[in-house]
């Protein structure tokens, strides 16, 4: 899987949450948004990945448009799939341990800010 | 399709920065092949234009006394000197870089020649790197190198930062645009001198207005 579109990363952020099935229990809409504020948060943390975006709108997702591109480098795309996973482990879930959400968290900021991640 | 030079630099910046994107690597080059040009005057071009004597002072008509240069590649950030048609010195000024004021007037018409050393314009190549004569690449290439690896691991909280090899790098980039100032002045002549005949001509002294 190249993860070059939105539904790339989605399906393979399901795999992760061992969430393939419908009725989903997490909703696309939640997983599409997570994908929007880690663009914002990549803008703190690398903002080399987003030059491209210095003078005009950061890309923005949704549900409505699921072939939509990521235009991410390829070094970088995995990470992305993981601060999804993070944001979506952080909510207050029964299924979910507060262990997991912060690895996933973590993982993404290593991803980002070092090489041995 | 880049140069081969080109490709074995980045090929080469990419292999020692793991992470980093191309397009901060081309951002960064350009800094450094700007740092280098600025402080080297590697690249220079001669640039002839017309001079027509003119009665009035400079007060009078600053226009009559000032000429455009334009290069035809790259931006000129100094004038290395000034010459006739006949190879004599004329003392000029350019406060603002391509616009060559006369510190006196021509008793004739004449071409004078001015040597012009230029940094990166706004061209740039299809691929996106800057454009710049091949050779200094070629001659200069481990030099551009070091200044691309030092100027990088200089970034901050990037997974390739490394403020000591940083300082490793930039250190032998600095001493190879010095290296490359002596070699500029001297034509790249080994223990050439850095005057052309007839030497008292350069050894002259003009006044600035």
């Amino acid at each position: 899987m190249a993860l070059d579109t939105v539904q790339d990363y989605v399906d393979r952020v399901r795999v992760l949450l061992q969430d393939q099935v419908a009725p989903y229990r997490y909703p696309t809409a939640d997983l599409v948004e997570a994908l929007s504020e880690g663009i914002l948060e990549t803008r703190r943390l690398r903002p080399d990945l987003l030059q491209n975006y210095f003078r005009s709108n950061l890309p923005d997702f949704s549900t409505a448009n699921m072939n939509q591109a990521v235009p991410i480098d390829p070094q970088y795309r995995m990470a992305f799939v993981y601060y999804i996973c993070g944001m979506t482990q952080l909510r207050d879930d029964e299924n979910v341990q507060d262990s997991r959400a912060a690895l996933f968290m973590n993982k993404f900021i290593s991803q980002m800010l070092t090489i041995t991640a | 399709m880049a140069s081969l030079d080109m490709n074995r630099l980045m090929d080469n910046a990419r292999i020692k920065l793991p992470g980093a994107l191309d397009g901060t690597l081309q951002l960064e080059l350009v800094n450094v092949l700007n740092d280098f040009f600025a402080g080297s005057n590697i690249w220079k071009e001669d640039l002839p234009f017309q001079v027509t004597p003119t009665p009035e002072t400079y007060l009078e008509d600053p226009a009559a006394w000032t000429y455009t240069i334009v290069p035809s590649q790259g931006q000129i950030n100094r004038v290395l000197g000034v010459v006739t048609s006949k190879g004599l010195p004329v003392p000029v000024g350019m406060s603002i870089p391509g616009e060559i004021v006369l510190a006196r007037q021509p008793s004739e018409a004449d071409t004078y020649t001015a040597q012009v050393a230029l940094v990166l314009g706004d061209q740039m190549t299809k691929e996106g790197y800057p454009a710049f004569p091949e050779w200094i690449l070629s001659k200069y290439y481990n030099d551009l190198l070091d200044g691309l690896l030092g100027n990088m691991m200089g970034q901050l909280a990037k997974p390739y930062s490394n403020p000591n090899l940083a300082q490793y790098h930039l250190k032998k980039f600095r001493s190879a645009v010095s290296q490359a100032k002596v070699e500029a002045q001297h034509e790249n002549v080994y223990r050439g001198q850095s005057w052309r005949f007839p030497q008292n001509f350069v050894r002259r002294r003009f006044r600035q207005y």
